[in-house]
């Protein structure tokens, strides 16, 4: 595993504008010479709307930055349907592959199988940290709520694959009698829900993925150590006045896996208003900085210290361009104590 | 099979879909009529800030004509499988068994299907006149939506394919879905491909767009957008300047992506877009003119 590569990932809830910080932590990257890679997870669009781009699923797309700029920026959306088909079909034997790129079930997998899009994210930055082509690689995650699932999803498939349950239930071999008990139990009850046909799909589906499986099994062991790499950051953003409950939920999936958070990061950081003059202000003036001060409220010092890392409030307008965002990315700054 | 809507809530995180949730219970309350709230993949936001407990999967009162209730998958099947083996020994033996725990936790599309399944059975239940759902984000809402459809053709006979056909047939009589989004740019144009990548025949399904967080005009600040003296006179006051100009942008993005959303909908006449300002905890509920006429 490279190592020197360095894997941010950036988790909150929706609508903190995630993927806008992630493209300045992206963009700040550059600015200091560094050679990075956006991934964008879920709906991975959002990016390429951000940026104006053009984009593919699955490659990585250089963004254009101003000359000055010593380092390199790309981003890349996941297809995870995409990767998990290219995966398969490159583990698996070419006259198996005929076979399983036509059964059902697999063509449901693809797409829908509990944790294989979250898998398939972090498959996807291993094989850019495998490249050694970045110093660092920058994850935008799903909303809280899905990003916990994305965290799980390599344990998950593991179990999956390692669990062999549908082998042994769909096995002929004998032995425990109380075992095989069971097993005919369970089968008959996999049989009423599912239908015998589609039980024999989804035994037919493991058995000719099998060696994909193991390649599979491999690779989330390998993702579960760099999600636990002590290298590895979590940024958690947020905004001013937002509830947590969520982000709660997610910081706990982390710390129950020893991950420690990097730190916080606020986004739409408000600006402070100095008080309204009480001399020399025009009574309209005066009517427009009271309105302003209510639609514009700061925040306390001692909140602002929570954060490590904070990006200004900006005008919508900026975020539409690359330029804008360059522009607003270099605001990028660690808090200021002066207050 | 009871009159009971069911109302999809749908939209980009953070947009405030379980607060058009909470303002559509609420307006059904003032009606006198009741409502279940129901909360997806294990949320339970809402009990505190009624200051209620929540009670997970069994319904919660928040107040006299509101309920809530938080569905998780697995609180979903267990519910689902011991409803049809009528045996909780069974299903510890099938289900908690370590050999199919795992294949259950990664079964494409079970877990829509059985939380949409105990959507269905809230709906038959007749005990409220509406069901909410406060949908999981984006893409994720049109899952859970598709959920039944999924099952049935994953399973295409059997006695899943005519539970899901059950499920369906409710879902395409009884629901309605309202997208949620907020007037700048990336909510506005995820909401245009909810839109376009919703099933088609669910088109017909949605009441609206409703926009959140819509920024009104007061008469000081229209005063002052109007009259360029004031822009000028606050250069001595720089961070009273980029304020203004904030706010001013703001409001010229709002009624920019509004007009965007309305010329690009495919069918405009179909749809209605309602505003809506910010709407807090403790205030009293935002007027929403039209909402009658699509509820």
């Amino acid at each position: 595993m490279a190592m020197s590569t360095q894997v941010v990932f950036m988790c909150g809830t929706g609508g903190v504008g995630k993927t806008t910080t992630s493209v300045a932590m992206a963009m700040n990257e550059a600015r200091q010479g560094r050679r990075c890679v956006l991934l964008t997870i879920d709906p991975a669009q959002r990016l390429a709307d951000a940026l104006h781009l053009e984009m593919a699923g699955n490659v990585a797309t250089e963004v254009p930055l101003p000359e000055e700029c010593a380092g390199h920026l790309w981003a890349m959306m996941l297809d995870a349907g995409g990767a998990f088909e290219d995966f398969s079909r490159q583990h698996t034997p070419v006259h198996t592959w005929s076979k399983l790129s036509k059964n059902r079930y697999f063509q449901f997998a693809k797409d829908k199988m509990g944790g294989i899009q979250e898998m398939m994210a972090v498959m996807k930055m291993m094989e850019l940290v495998d490249t050694g082509l970045y110093d660092t690689i920058i994850v935008d995650t799903p909303p809280a709520q899905n990003a916990q699932q994305f965290f799980e999803a390599p344990e998950k498939i593991q179990h999956l694959f390692s669990s062999s349950g549908l082998q042994w239930l769909t096995s002929k071999s004998s032995g425990f009698a109380s075992m095989n008990f069971a097993k005919s139990i369970i089968s008959k009850g996999l049989n009423f829900f599912l239908g015998s046909e589609t039980i024999g799909e989804i035994s037919d589906f493991f058995g000719l993925f099998k060696q994909s499986a193991i390649a599979l099994e491999e690779m989330a062991h390998h993702c579960q150590q760099l999600l636990v790499d002590s290298n590895t950051q979590y940024w958690l953003i947020e905004v001013p006045n937002r509830r947590l409950q969520q982000l709660k939920a997610l910081q706990e999936t982390l710390e129950s896996k020893d991950i420690q958070i990097t730190g916080r990061l606020l986004n739409k950081t408000p600006i402070t208003l100095p008080p309204v003059p009480e001399e020399f202000v025009r009574p309209e003036l005066r009517a427009i900085m009271m309105e302003l001060q209510k639609h514009h409220t700061p925040l306390d010092a001692n909140i602002l210290e929570q954060y490590a890392l904070q990006l200004p409030i900006s005008k919508p307008e900026r975020l539409e361009s690359i330029e804008g965002l360059w522009q607003w990315s270099s605001g990028l700054g660690y808090p200021t104590h002066d207050a | 099979m009871a009159d009971t809507n069911i109302d999809f809530v749908m939209g980009k995180g953070g947009v405030g879909r379980s607060t058009t949730s909470r303002l559509l219970a609420h307006h059904y309350a003032e009606r006198g009529e009741s409502t279940i709230i129901v909360e997806c993949n294990g949320c339970a936001d809402l009990p505190s800030l009624y200051g209620k407990q929540s009670q997970g999967y069994t319904p919660t009162h928040l107040t006299n004509l509101i309920s809530t209730i938080s569905v998780s998958p697995m609180a979903a099947i267990e519910d689902y499988v011991v409803q049809q083996l009528k045996l909780q020994k069974l299903y510890k033996l099938i289900f908690d068994n370590r050999l199919v725990a795992p294949l259950i936790e990664a079964a494409p599309g079970l877990h829509d299907a059985v939380q949409l399944g105990k959507i269905y059975d809230l709906q038959i239940s007749g005990q409220w006149d509406h069901v909410v759902v406060d949908c999981p984000a984006t893409g994720h809402g049109i899952s859970l939506i598709s959920a039944a459809k999924t099952m049935m053709d994953l399973s295409r006979r059997g006695p899943l394919y005519n539970q899901s056909q059950l499920v369906e047939d409710v879902v395409r009589e009884h629901g309605r879905v309202l997208l949620v989004t907020l007037p700048e740019e990336l909510p506005t144009r995820e909401t245009l491909q909810l839109w376009q990548t919703m099933r088609p025949d669910f088109h017909n399904k949605v009441l609206g767009i409703l926009i959140n967080q819509w920024q009104p005009v007061t008469h000081t600040l229209q005063a002052s957008f109007d009259n360029d003296d004031i822009g000028q006179s606050l250069n001595a006051h720089p961070a009273y300047q980029t304020v203004f100009k904030l706010i001013q942008e703001q409001h010229k993005q709002q009624d920019t992506w509004l007009k965007w959303l309305q010329t690009h909908l495919s069918k405009p006449q179909d749809l209605s877009v309602l505003t809506y300002e910010k709407w807090s905890t403790s205030s009293t509920l935002p007027t929403l003119e039209g909402l009658e006429t699509w509820l």
